[in-house]
């Protein structure tokens, strides 16, 4: 399994454009869309990297 | 007694004087009453006692007493008269108030006094000299004579008769003689004693005689006069003997004839001759009413005569009472006319001396009111009333004035305070005042608009004027646009009625330069605008410019066909994208613009170094550099300042890009941007000239609002970037043709202005930068001269056409 990245942003554009572009790479993508979403993913497992917008 | 006085006067000083002729002039009344009094008394007096009225007999001492008397009083008057006169001339001479009142009214007193006064003695002593004549006429003086004739004659005739009865007794006495002689010689032995030797022979013999002869009485009587006989019945009435004269006479030989004298007696007295030493004496009875008439018409006559006699002085005494009596009458007429006169006049004099103190404005005066004036001391109280009332109404209209000042004041403090332009126009569309802030708004001087009409001077304000009148009761008002020293101005405009409640009611037109109001208005709404947009538009933009590099990193290597286009939509895409995001960067940055940091700095430094980098990047154009010789130091923030030289050396490159474009044919055009730094003790300078396509000539002030431009592709963000830091520096921007610098370009342009390009070359702007010269001020060295407030902005440099 290669690393875990969780993309979290409230555009679901930026959402899925950082997400495809880093799958192209080869990393796995998880997305959240808010802070509860980013929470849970966190809690059901720990993410190597988050990419948070602020 | 004046002459004494004014001797003494003329010693004294004048205040003194006038105490004393004061006082005098109390006394006078007094002493001039008891005087008039004292004269009436003493002529009514001299009257009575010159008609015998009184017991006291007129005597010539009385008469000349009285004389005396009344003309000492007469005199006095006279003095006190002809005092208050000279008084009255020597006032008129003056001019005292009311002096020529004063002597008419004497004048017409004394006339009236004089007139009757004088009447009454001519009349009085003509009809004294009438009486007269009438008393000592010729038919009274006969008539008195005649009187006295009849009662002589009366007793003449008694005379007569008792003459005839003594010669008849005598003879019959005589011829009886013989009988007797004997007797009496024996007796006597004296021939005289004849009657005493034998008195009762001649008793009877007289007896029958007198009563035969109806004689009351009849002796004999010798030398002495004593009886020697007498007729019986004797002693009814008494025997008055004869006087020794009337014996005397007797003896002589004459018949003596005695008249009644005090007695009613008629007597005769004659010698009998025959008879020595013999007399007869007879006694007649006269009526004693007329002895006593008689004895009164001889009294009378003689005092008739007496009066004949003294007639002239009668006549001049009388006459001499008459001018006495007359003259202290006319005196007092006179001194009472005067009197009166000066009771009348006196108030008058009062109230003109009044009415002359009010005509030089001195409403305190007062008319002293005296109830004995009446009707002319109510005029003074009346007078009074009106004077008081005319104060307080002189008191209320200076205090409404003093009022009126004050608000005048006020208002005129306003009109100077108030930074809006006030300009009044009157009914006839005349200017009637202007205030200062109107003077500077508009930056003309008042001397100029004063009494000219509004059409003329104003043209601009003149329609919302001929609006405002035509509806006079709304209120007009609107924004116009004027050109002032060059600059486009914003005014808001409101013409105002006066509320004078006439129909010649002025206007006012007040107006505020809002030009910077409108433009920050502008500009914070295109700020806020600006913000909104510029997140917008950036949001979407980073997914678009994601998604194009991926699609070009993605797909890139797998496409073989047609690379080249799909490498130039990506790159376009992408490139666009990064141009939209600048500009909104841009628009962002405009809109919350950085705070200066204020430093010292050469200016000359900060624009050289800032038009450097466009001569190395823009090697077609000129960028010819002029500074001053000496450093320009000044509190300025280097990076906003070189950025605000940056967009005008930009702008005008662009300007001559545009006119390039515009005109590609065009030959012997070369592009110039000339910057020049100059200062003066108060601002610094800075100019970009160019000689490109020119300013447009309308609305060139909104160039300096953000998001105005004249180009396709331009922001409009340059100029309204240099207006904000010229602003953050206390300066101001200005917009001009170049054509004013042409020649100087000209110069520059060697061999460069033909014919056909001097149209051309009429073109180009030149934007300037007048910021003032901020020395740093010990701890101040940091202070921010943001806004207009903080450092003053100076105008009225040079105009456009």
């Amino acid at each position: 399994m290669a690393s875990d990245i969780l993309i979290v942003d409230d555009e679901n554009d930026i959402r899925e454009l950082i997400s495809g572009i880093l799958q192209d790479e080869g990393y796995s993508t998880r997305l959240a869309k808010d802070s509860t979403q980013a929470l849970t993913a966190v809690e059901e497992r720990r993410p190597s990297l988050v990419v948070l917008d602020i | 007694m004046t002459v004494t006085h004014e001797n003494r006067i003329s010693l004294l000083t004048p205040e003194q004087v006038s105490l004393i002729a004061r006082r005098l002039r109390k006394l006078v009344f007094p002493i001039g009453l008891v005087t008039v009094i004292l004269s009436l008394v003493m002529g009514v007096a001299t009257f009575l006692i010159l008609t015998g009225l009184t017991p006291i007999v007129p005597t010539h001492n009385v008469v000349v007493t009285m004389l005396a008397i009344n003309g000492v009083l007469v005199a006095v008057m006279i003095c006190i008269i002809v005092w208050q006169i000279a008084e009255l001339f020597l006032a008129r001479k003056r001019q005292d108030a009311g002096s020529r009142l004063h002597i008419r009214i004497v004048g017409l007193f004394s006339v009236i006094a004089v007139i009757p006064a004088i009447l009454l003695a001519i009349f009085a002593s003509i009809s004294l000299d009438r009486g007269l004549d009438h008393w000592f006429s010729s038919r009274t003086k006969s008539i008195i004579n005649s009187a006295i004739d009849v009662a002589n004659s009366y007793l003449s005739e008694h005379g007569q008769v008792i003459r005839a009865d003594i010669v008849a007794t005598a003879n019959d006495l005589e011829a009886n003689a013989s009988q007797f002689q004997a007797y009496v010689n024996s007796i006597t032995g004296l021939p005289s004693n004849i009657v005493e030797s034998d008195p009762a022979r001649f008793g009877p013999f007289l007896t029958v005689q007198a009563s035969m002869r109806a004689l009351p009485g009849a002796y004999l009587l010798d030398g002495q006069g004593k009886i020697l006989s007498k007729a019986s019945g004797d002693d009814e009435i008494p025997f008055i003997p004869p006087s020794r004269e009337h014996l005397k006479a007797a003896e002589a030989g004459r018949i003596v004839l005695i008249p009644p004298g005090q007695t009613n007696q008629v007597r005769a007295l004659k010698r009998i001759e025959k008879f020595d030493d013999a007399y007869l004496y007879l006694v007649r009875m006269v009526d004693p009413k007329v002895i006593t008439h008689l004895r009164n018409t001889r009294e009378n006559v003689i005092e008739y005569g007496q009066l004949d006699q003294r007639r002239t002085g009668v006549q001049i005494a009388f006459g001499l009472m008459y001018v006495a009596i007359a003259l202290t009458l006319l005196l007092a007429a006179l001194w009472l006319g005067l009197w009166f006169a000066n009771r009348l006049v006196s108030p008058i004099r009062r109230l003109i001396t009044a009415a002359n103190v009010v005509s030089e404005g001195d409403l305190d005066v007062k008319v002293k009111v005296k109830k004995r004036d009446g009707d002319l001391g109510q005029l003074s109280s009346t007078f009074n009333t009106m004077v008081t009332v005319l104060k307080e109404q002189r008191n209320d209209l200076l205090n409404v004035n003093t009022l009126l000042n004050d608000r005048r004041r006020f208002m005129e403090a306003v009109l100077s305070g108030v930074s809006a332009g006030v300009i009044g126009v009157n009914v006839d569309g005349n200017i009637t005042l202007v205030n200062r802030s109107a003077e500077k708004l508009l930056s003309v001087s008042e001397k100029d608009l004063l009494d000219q009409p509004l059409s003329n001077v104003l043209g601009d304000f003149s329609d919302l004027y001929l609006q405002a009148r035509e509806q006079p009761d709304k209120f007009v008002q609107d924004q116009i646009m004027l050109v002032i020293a060059g600059v486009e101005r914003n005014f808001a405009v409101r013409v105002t009625r006066e509320q004078s409640g006439d129909e010649d009611h002025g206007y006012i037109i007040t107006f505020d330069d809002i030009t910077e109001l409108v433009t920050a208005q502008r500009s914070s709404a295109w700020a806020d605008v600006a913000r909104r947009i510029a997140h917008e538009i950036k949001n979407p933009l980073t997914p678009i410019q994601l998604s194009a590099e991926r699609i070009r990193r993605k797909y890139g290597k797998s496409i073989t066909e047609d690379r080249e286009i799909f490498e130039q939509c990506t790159d376009t895409i992408i490139r666009q994208v990064g141009d939209i995001g600048r500009m909104v960067d841009e628009f962002s940055s405009f809109a919350r613009m950085p705070k200066p940091v204020m430093e010292q700095n050469d200016v000359r430094t900060v624009v050289r170094d800032a038009v450097t980098l466009f001569s190395v990047s823009e090697p077609e154009i000129d960028f010819p550099v002029e500074l001053d010789a000496d450093p320009i130091m000044t509190l300025c923030d280097q990076r906003l300042l070189s950025q605000a030289v940056t967009n005008l050396v930009k702008n005008a490159t662009e300007a001559i890009a545009a006119r390039t474009e515009q005109d590609p044919e065009q030959e012997n055009f070369q592009g110039e941007v000339k910057t020049v730094v100059r200062s003066n003790d108060k601002n610094f300078i800075v100019e970009v000239i160019d000689n490109g396509i020119g300013l447009p000539a309308k609305h060139r002030n909104r160039l300096l609002e953000p998001y105005m431009t004249t180009r396709e592709k331009g922001t409009g963000l340059g100029l309204a970037i240099v207006q904000k830091i010229a602003e953050q520096h206390g300066g101001t921007v200005q917009l001009e043709d170049a054509s004013h610098f042409r020649e100087v370009l000209n110069d520059n342009k060697v061999n460069k202005d033909n014919k056909d390009n001097k149209e051309g070359n009429d073109t180009g702007a030149c934007v300037r930068m007048i910021i003032p010269i901020a020395a740093p001020m010990g701890s101040h060295g940091d202070t921010e001269p943001h806004d207009n407030s903080g450092l003053k902005t100076d105008e009225g440099i040079v105009s456009t056409a």
